[in-house]
Order: structure tokens, then C-alpha cells, then sequence
């Protein structure tokens, strides 16, 4: 019988894997700080400084909501509490010894407590926003109990205080990083006070980018070059120069506009308004009221930020999504990653591709925060202990031949129901046990929020149970039992009475692969040109990830990693989401794409003298990050949303009665921002009646009291469905020959009353 | 490609066992079920006395197997049966 060799941790090394730094005994947990060095952890003052702030944050918020006073900075400490609260105390009671392991799962458990207390209030129908603070806090202040229970360590044990090294001192030895950041911050201020969205062509966004926006991204760009080539990687100008880069990426849209953009989030406000405003969903009305998790929260999240309605947080969404991703992605990249010293670089690559918009106030936003937390923390859980698994493909194949089917056949039921990895050392079975209570949480708060996301986690769960690589195999079923008691039970409303038509999509890949992206691929030749650079810029990281995995066949881990990767297209299978599907599948893969795109490039780069390295890494960022305005920014002309237009939705329903129709040519405008289930809006541009050459066709018909014309409409009809540029005019012209009266009109919007609705209107 | 690779009709249930499953006793099964695993998931990381080997296997084999298979069918015979 061959005998087959178990992968030692000097071969996990030696393959390129990580070893483990992390001690096998079981005394004080140890933490693996940058660079590869450990430390044990003692809890220091720190920790309770830490406490302390959460706890007077969550206290002095809570106050604020029970006076409701108006306080400046009101909605962002509002937006910390949702943020932080209970989960750092959380997170400090539960002592892992990764911090950005505690850090994800701070923020985990602080959303996921924030949309079950929402939820809670919203079933029992008892709608009580200020209990959305005052519930975490006191769990907040109960967790903290037996944290300041414990021994405060005594002096001698304390880290040896050091004299501050002086700023200057300090800049000095940064280098040339701090003033390359501060130089892209100023360009890219320049930028977005002289970027006019008025001025955009059929190229959007990248149309109107000014020159000192891509000089910005070369500051941010060189930095990450210079500091990703250096010989001992200093973390905290990575960090400075990741969130410099996320700064820039992600705020560009909106903030050289002056209100968001993206009609879906204003939508999503409106949802949230209408639960602040009644404490309880729309039955019958949109599939999304069946998922309210994130909608109940936010309403509870604008009450606590003393904002009118949650319009006001949908401006910096990208920029909060992107920041709290960064901890789940550092983590991830630094654990699966085959070199460590690249993960930074990884994350840079992430961000610089993230042209899929899914980052705006949406909850599907939330939930792959909650997504990324739970993989990258059972990743690395999994990867820094030993398991029984850790054998190469090759010699797993060759024990199969040696055994005999029948062996080997009890040997993979044996393997997919019992084996499990080593414990982490420094993480006991407590710890382990409370890491998979937060999870089924977290699972819980996704499971009410999200159609997708919380069946790619129980894909996730299931390939790293059956795989053998978590010790907290139970995930996986108590995720499928809990979205099977949501959809059959809470979420009946989405498909009583027509389930059939909702299953009709399984299996038709074709069709979702078409409507993902064969229909998204249309319009005109500069719109079509912004979705190729899309396409290729998906598929470059769809290749360069595959040739990755190639370059980690020896990793015992290939099976998981392989899985892992490629399971969200698994979706592709399950219905076309409104012909979102095939982006929302690469949206949930690129943070490995990301990571094994870095793996594929990184043997190249260390063949590369530093300089050279650097300048490769700095062009390469810049190259990949600029063409992110072009494709992240392609539908800009008819996603962006102006101040006229938010003033006229208001104007038209303060004189609309409840009931009235509200004509739109596509959904590509904010009238959803509030008025939800009081007004109706027909389609003007229905196949029956609408034509390019009678655009004004569905008015006549359909005969709506209002009619909505904005840019948005008129340069989707432009862009993508190939209509003449003038149709829009000749729509509005077509409607005033029928009767109707603008009774709004500025440089975005035209809102027409018909002769009934004029009556009582005013302009 | 290919628009169908499955074609799927849902099946209509009813009967007195349809109504049952369908209705607040098929609620209290998948409940069961989801407290069963939970409390086996973390009986099997924090091995209390109680959880001996047998324990684990009859939970590992039988009882998991079965309430979750129950679970499944409850499920199922809800969706067919208000569908």
C-alpha cells in the first residue's frame, strides 16, 4: 500500500501556503501584527479606552434620540452606533486574535442586531425607532460587564511606554507617500469642483473627468508603487493609500454632483420612508417589501441621524460600503493570498474594479458586508489551523487508488460529515461557539433582507463544510433552515399564487446569461464601447483569477478555493433577477478574483528589480483605476440625478391627489422617493402604444393625470434603446397638443398636468 | 446557448397532511429543526458531558438527518400547496 505523506507546516510553507504563525497551546490568545511578527495578546487600557468610547457613543446617541435634540454631526453619530454598537463590545469580549477579524465582526453583529430589532419591531407590528438604539445599547453595556470583570493586567505586564517620535521625524522617514496623498487629495478636490455632469456626452462620466482626477490617481497610484515595492511594507501608508484610493473612486459620482445619483437608492428611500411613516411594509407591492430587513433599519437609522427621510444618506453609501469592505478584503487577501506582502495590492485591485454599482444605499450593499465578514473569518479560521484535509490533490487521488472504491467511497461520507480542522490556536471552543452564534445572526439578519445573498452564503458554508475546511459545520443548515423559514413563511407575499412563474427561471441559463448580458450590451456605439470595457475589464479578472488558481494547483486548498470562487455563477442557474444575475455572480466573486489575480501576477513582479516593480504596480493601478471612471461611470447620463428634478417630484405630489397616475418613460428618474403605494406610474414607453416615431403614443392612450419628462429618461431612450435624440421633445410636444400643461419645467425635468389634473394644479 | 437545460412545472399539493405541513405545524417542525442543529453544531465544538460519542452519532446520523429532511418536505409541501 503507498503510504501517503500528510503536508507538514514546513511543506505548506515551502508550497508557498502561509504558515501558521500562531502558537498550538491554548493559553492567552496571540495576535499576528503586520509583517508576520506575534505578540500575545494581554488586554491592555486600550481595549477598555475602546469600551469606554462605544459605550459613551452608544449612551450619548441614545439620549439624543429619547430628547430629540438637534446636535451638529447628528446623522454620523447615528450612523457609528448602527455601525459599532453592541459589536464592539462584542468583539472585545470575544478576543480573537486577528483585529480584523474583531473589527469585521464588530461591524457584523452591530448590522445584523440593527436589522433584527428593526425586524422585530416591524413583525410584532410595535414600531418604536428610538428601540433601535436603546436595544443595542443596553446589550452594549451587558456585554461590557464581564469585560471589565477581568483582571486588569498589572504594571510590569503593560507594554513599556516609548517617547513619541516627533511628526516631522516621522514624515521624514515616510518618504515621498504622505505628500503624494496629500497631492492626489487636493487634485482630486480640484477635480470634483470642476467637473460639470451637464457637459457629459454619450460617454458619460469619463467624458467630463478632468485632467487633475487622473493626476490624483497617479499620486495614489505612485504612493501604492513606492510602498507595495519596499522591502518591509509599512501598514499604515498602505492603509493611508487604500482609503485615499477609495476616497477618490467612490465619492467622484456623487460628490462632483450635488444630490446622488442612481434612481434605484432614492427608490430604496422611498421604501424606507414608507415604513418610518406607517411601521409596517406594502403588502402586494414591490418583492423587495418582502426582504425588509435593510429597509426597516434605515428607517430606524434616519429617525436615530434626526434626518427627515433617508435621502440623506444615500450621497455617501459608496464611500461608508467601500471603508467597511476594506476589513473583510484585507483579511481575506492576507489568508488566502499566496503572498502576503501582495494582499494590499489585491485590495487596491478590488476597489479599482469595482465598476458594478451595487455600493449604493441598497441591501444588497449590507449583505455582502455581512458575506465578506463570514468568509473571511472562517477562512481564517480554516487556513491558520492544521487539518486533516490538508492533502494535496495528487496524493488524495493516489490514497483512492490504493484503498479500493468501497474504502474510499465510507472514507468521503466519513470526510463530508465529520472531518473538521484544528481549532485556530488562540481560539477555544468558546470562542468558536460564540463565532458561530454571531454567524447564525448574521445569517439571520441577511436571510430577512436579501433574496441572493444569503443563498450564495449557504452555497459558501456548504462548500467549506463538505470540504472540511470549518470547524462550524452546522452553518451551512442552520443558513438553508433559516432562509427556508423566511421564504415559506415571512416572505409568502413574493410568490403566493405564482410560484410557478418564479421557478420558470431555474435552469434557464441561457436566457439569464442573455438578459445579464447580451441585453445589457445595446445602445450606442459610445455606450456600447463603455459596456465592452466592462466586459473586458470582468473578464481579465475572470482569466488572470483562473491562471492564479493555476499557480496554486499545489495548495491543498485548490478544491475549496476553486469552489469558492466560481459557486456565486451557481445563481446564473437559479433565476435571472431581473437581468442582474450574471453581475451580482461577479460582484459576489471578485474579492477572490482579486486575491488570485494578485497570485498570478506577483511571481512577475518578484522577478522585477524594486524600481521597476513599482513603477509596473503604480502604472497598473492607475491604468485599471482610471478606466473605473469609464466603466463604473458608463451610465452615468441617464443614472444621475439633479437637484431640479428631486424639487419637482416634490412640487408635483404636493399638488397630486393620492391616487393619481404618474406617467414615466423608463425608471431611470426619482419619482420613487416618496409616494410609495399612493400614486401609480404607468409606462409611456409600452411596446402597445409607444413608437420612435409617435413617442408621445402611451399618453394618448393611457391618459395619465401627470407626466414626468427628465434627462435620465431621455438619454436612456438615447444611449440604450437607440431612439432619435429629439423624441423626448417631440413626446413633450406630442402631450401638450394633447392638452397638457407643464406645470414644471427647468433644465432637467418637464412635468405636464393633463387638462383634469391643471385644474388643480399650480406651477 | 440554449434557453432550457431544466423545465420545471410546480407540482400542486392538497389533502388534509398538505393542509398540516402547510400551516402552523409545518412553522413549528422547521423551528425544531433549526434549534436541533444549532444545538447539536454547538454541543459538537463545546462537547458538554451529555454529548458522549453516541450522542454524536445518532445526532450526526439520525436525528439532524431526519428533522432537516423533515424540514425540507414541510417546506416544499407549503410552496406546492399556496402556490
Amino acid at each position: 500500500m503507498k503510504t501517503v505523506r500528510k503536508i507538514s507546516r514546513r511543506d505548506v510553507h515551502d508550497s508557498g501556503e502561509h504558515p501558521s504563525p500562531l502558537r498550538e497551546d491554548t493559553g492567552p490568545p496571540v495576535v499576528e501584527e503586520p509583517g508576520g511578527r506575534v505578540r500575545r495578546f494581554v488586554p491592555t487600557t486600550r481595549s477598555r479606552s475602546v469600551l469606554s468610547a462605544a459605550l459613551l457613543l452608544s449612551l450619548l446617541q441614545t439620549l439624543i434620540v429619547l430628547v430629540d435634540i438637534d446636535v451638529p454631526g447628528r446623522t454620523w453619530t447615528a450612523l457609528a452606533v448602527a455601525l459599532l454598537v453592541p459589536g464592539v463590545p462584542v468583539a472585545l469580549w470575544l478576543r480573537l486574535p486577528s483585529l480584523l477579524a474583531s473589527a469585521g465582526i464588530a461591524v457584523a453583529v452591530s448590522i445584523a442586531t440593527q436589522i433584527l430589532v428593526s425586524m422585530a419591531m416591524l413583525q410584532t407590528g410595535w414600531w418604536h425607532p428610538a428601540m433601535s438604539v436603546l436595544v443595542p445599547t443596553l446589550l452594549a453595556f451587558l456585554i461590557a460587564v464581564p469585560i471589565w470583570r477581568r483582571p486588569v493586567p498589572a504594571p510590569d505586564e503593560l507594554p513599556v511606554l516609548v517617547a513619541p517620535v516627533p511628526l516631522s521625524h516621522r514624515l521624514r522617514e515616510a518618504g515621498p507617500t504622505p505628500w503624494l496623498l496629500v497631492a492626489a487629495l487636493l487634485l482630486y478636490l480640484q477635480a470634483v469642483t470642476h467637473t460639470d455632469q451637464d457637459l457629459m456626452t454619450a460617454y458619460a462620466l469619463i467624458s467630463v473627468m478632468p485632467l487633475s482626477y487622473v493626476l490624483a490617481l497617479a499620486c495614489i497610484a505612485a504612493a501604492a508603487g513606492i510602498e507595495l515595492s519596499q522591502d518591509r511594507q509599512r501598514e499604515r501608508w498602505l492603509l493611508a493609500t487604500t482609503v485615499t484610493l477609495i476616497v477618490v473612486l467612490f465619492t467622484y459620482q456623487n460628490g462632483s454632483d450635488q444630490v446622488a445619483g442612481f434612481p434605484t437608492s432614492w427608490l430604496h428611500a422611498g421604501f424606507t420612508d414608507y415604513i418610518r411613516s406607517h411601521g409596517a411594509i406594502l403588502p402586494n407591492f414591490d418583492a423587495r417589501f418582502s426582504w425588509p430587513g435593510f429597509f426597516a433599519a434605515t428607517a430606524n437609522l434616519s429617525v436615530s441621524a434626526g434626518i427627515p427621510d433617508a435621502t440623506g444618506l444615500l450621497r455617501w453609501a459608496p464611500l461608508v460600503y467601500n471603508l467597511l469592505y476594506l476589513i473583510p478584503l484585507l483579511l481575506l487577501a492576507r489568508r488566502v493570498g499566496r503572498r502576503r506582502r501582495y494582499a494590499w495590492l489585491a485590495v487596491m485591485l478590488f476597489f479599482s474594479a469595482n465598476w458594478f454599482e451595487q455600493d449604493y444605499f441598497s441591501p444588497q450593499a449590507t449583505n455582502l458586508m455581512l458575506y465578506l465578514v463570514l468568509v473571511s473569518v472562517l477562512l481564517w479560521l480554516g487556513l491558520v489551523a492544521g487539518s486533516p484535509v490538508d492533502v494535496r490533490i495528487r496524493d488524495r487521488v493516489s490514497r483512492w487508488w490504493a484503498d479500493g472504491p468501497r474504502t474510499s467511497a465510507r472514507r468521503l461520507v466519513q470526510a463530508l460529515v465529520a472531518v473538521r480542522p484544528d481549532r485556530a490556536p488562540g481560539v477555544s471552543a468558546r470562542q468558536y461557539v460564540a463565532v458561530g452564534a454571531i454567524f447564525v445572526l448574521s445569517i439571520a439578519a441577511s436571510v430577512v433582507s436579501h433574496q441572493l445573498t444569503p443563498v450564495v452564503t449557504v452555497l459558501a458554508l456548504t462548500v467549506l463544510a463538505l470540504t472540511g475546511r470549518t470547524r462550524l459545520r452546522f452553518l451551512w443548515l442552520a443558513g438553508g433552515l433559516l432562509f427556508a423559514l423566511w421564504f415559506s413563511y415571512g416572505a409568502t407575499d413574493f410568490w403566493l399564487g405564482h410560484l410557478g412563474s418564479l421557478i420558470g427561471d431555474v435552469g434557464q441559463v441561457g436566457s439569464s446569461i442573455g438578459s445579464g448580458v447580451g441585453k445589457r450590451v445595446t445602445g450606442s456605439p459610445e455606450h456600447l464601447r463603455l459596456q465592452y470595457l466592462r466586459l473586458a475589464t470582468s473578464g481579465g479578472f475572470l482569466v488572470a483569477a483562473m491562471i492564479g488558481l493555476l499557480v496554486r494547483r499545489r495548495s491543498p486548498w485548490l478544491p475549496t478555493f476553486v469552489a469558492l470562487s466560481f459557486l456565486p455563477f451557481a445563481l446564473i442557474a437559479g433565476q435571472s433577477y431581473g437581468g442582474e444575475v450574471v453581475v451580482r455572480s461577479f460582484l459576489f466573486a471578485m474579492p477572490l478574483f482579486a486575491v488570485f489575480t494578485t497570485d498570478a501576477i506577483a511571481p512577475l513582479l518578484e522577478r522585477l528589480r524594486p524600481v521597476t516593480r513599482a513603477s509596473v504596480i503604480a502604472v497598473g493601478i492607475l491604468v485599471v483605476a482610471t478606466s473605473l471612471v469609464a466603466s463604473r461611470g458608463a451610465n452615468q447620463r441617464y443614472e444621475r440625478v439633479t437637484p431640479d428634478q428631486i424639487a419637482a417630484v416634490h412640487a408635483l405630489y404636493a399638488v397630486a391627489p393620492p391616487g393619481a397616475t404618474v406617467g414615466e418613460f423608463s425608471p431611470f428618474n426619482p419619482l420613487h422617493l416618496a409616494g410609495i403605494g399612493t400614486y401609480t406610474y404607468p409606462s409611456m414607453s409600452d411596446d402597445t402604444c409607444f413608437t420612435v416615431d409617435t413617442p408621445g403614443g402611451c399618453i394618448a392612450v393611457t391618459k395619465p393625470d401627470y407626466v414626468y419628462f427628465s434627462s435620465g429618461q431621455t438619454f436612456f431612450g438615447t444611449d440604450v434603446a437607440g431612439y432619435p435624440a429629439d423624441w423626448s421633445a417631440r413626446a413633450v410636444a406630442a402631450a401638450k397638443a394633447s392638452g397638457y400643461t407643464a406645470i414644471w419645467a427647468s433644465t432637467h425635468v418637464t412635468v405636464l398636468a393633463s387638462p383634469t389634473a391643471a385644474k388643480g394644479a399650480t406651477p | 446557448m440554449t434557453a432550457s437545460v431544466l423545465a420545471i412545472a410546480v407540482p400542486k399539493v392538497s389533502g388534509p397532511i398538505a393542509v398540516l405541513l402547510s400551516g402552523g405545524v409545518g412553522l413549528v417542525i422547521v423551528l425544531v429543526a433549526l434549534v436541533a442543529v444549532v444545538v447539536v453544531g454547538w454541543a459538537w465544538e463545546a462537547e458538554p458531558p451529555w454529548f458522549t460519542r453516541r450522542a454524536a452519532r445518532i445526532s450526526r446520523y439520525v436525528v439532524v438527518p431526519l428533522l432537516v429532511g423533515a424540514a425540507a418536505v414541510t417546506t416544499l409541501t407549503r410552496l406546492f400547496a399556496l402556490s
